[in-house]
């Protein structure tokens, strides 16, 4: 007898299981998946013998290759801008940046400062290779320096990592805290 | 002439294009759904070239290490002015000085219940507890300052200055 091969009918996939499944197999790669973290960090100590009455000297100056931070026009939003002295050999004035919250416009603010500050870890590199035993100091003098924005200091700091310098302390009186009363 | 209203077939509904947005919206939660990174405030951080890796302490821990070598607060010193510690704000930059210096007490004052445990101090009394400074890039240095100043008095010296690394070209 000839074979009948039957006829498959075309059966409709019933697709409401289907979700179920991808539900679960989402939620496993919920719950599996950790996205890489794209904050990095500055690890630093502060010195043990720093207290409430932290005195402008240390006990014996360290020698250090100090940098010095200054606001200019601090009170201006659209002038105000940092004066970075590297002792007293180099000097630099960074122009008012003012960032846009917007990546892609603080993208290119950050990329000037890179060469700015590339440059100043440079000077840095500089003075160290005469003077290996130096370690670094950032001030930030009074009364502009406490107005001197974190990024920049921070840039500073970097700057002395890059230049192979670990060992940075700052130095200076802190800004005076707060009083509940207002000292009269 | 009565209209005529065309007898309406039940339609199966079509479960395809229904995938897809499932798809859409768990991909939505998946970005924009972060519990572990509550503490981390938005902010802009500071750039800077030579900064490691932030890997959360806790998740560095390796089986049976003492959780208190692996213990970490964040401070967060925000754009607006205001400084955040355990989803907590605090205003400090828009502040009278009086409110300045209640901000800075009461920062004072959690700090020191969260570093109270004395597993979580060294044998010199100093802290094992590490804080790690999330300030905004505009932040004015000396805010980050008083922040030292404060965790120095608190007895914390291990302090991490949370950047962010050059990009990934």
């Amino acid at each position: 007898m000839p074979l009948k091969i039957q006829k498959i009918a075309d059966s409709e996939l019933n697709m409401t299981p289907m979700i179920d499944i991808v539900f679960q197999l989402i939620l496993f790669f919920l719950f599996n998946l950790k996205f890489k973290s794209m904050d990095y960090r500055i690890e630093s100590a502060l010195p043990k013998d720093r207290g409430v009455e932290a005195s402008p000297q240390m006990v014996e100056p360290i020698p250090s290759i100090k940098v010095l931070l200054f606001r200019l026009d601090a009170a201006s939003e659209t002038t105000a801008r940092t004066k970075i002295k590297i002792g007293s050999v180099h000097e630099v004035i960074l122009p008012p940046y003012r960032w846009t919250g917007k990546r892609v416009d603080d993208i290119v603010i950050e990329k000037e400062r890179d060469a700015k500050f590339a440059e100043l870890a440079a000077v840095i590199k500089r003075i160290r290779a005469d003077k290996p035993e130096f370690k670094g100091e950032i001030d930030t003098p009074p009364p502009s320096g406490f107005h001197v924005p974190h990024a920049d200091v921070i840039r500073i700091l970097d700057a002395f990592l890059e230049a192979g310098i670990t060992e940075v302390n700052f130095v200076g009186a802190p800004s005076p805290m707060p009083r509940s009363q207002p000292a009269r | 002439m009565p209209v005529k209203i065309p007898p309406m077939d039940e339609s199966k509904l079509n479960m395809t294009p229904m995938i897809d947005i499932v798809f859409n919206l768990v991909t939505f939660f998946m970005l924009t759904l972060d519990m572990s990174r509550k503490e981390l405030a938005a902010l802009d951080l500071p750039r800077a070239n030579k900064g490691i890796e932030d890997k959360d302490p806790q998740t560095q821990m390796a089986k049976g290490e003492d959780r208190s070598e692996h213990t970490r607060f964040v401070i967060n010193l925000l754009a607006n002015g205001n400084i955040m510690l355990k989803g907590e704000e605090y205003p400090l930059s828009t502040a009278t000085p009086q409110e300045q210096h209640a901000s800075l007490e009461k920062l004072k004052a959690k700090l020191r219940e969260l570093t109270r445990d004395p597993r979580l101090k060294e044998k010199d009394g100093s802290s094992k507890v590490m804080v790690l400074v999330r300030g905004d890039r505009t932040t004015k240095w000396k805010y980050v300052q008083w922040v030292m100043q404060i965790c120095a008095e608190q007895k914390i010296y291990k302090i991490h200055f949370g950047v962010e690394g050059p990009p990934k070209e």
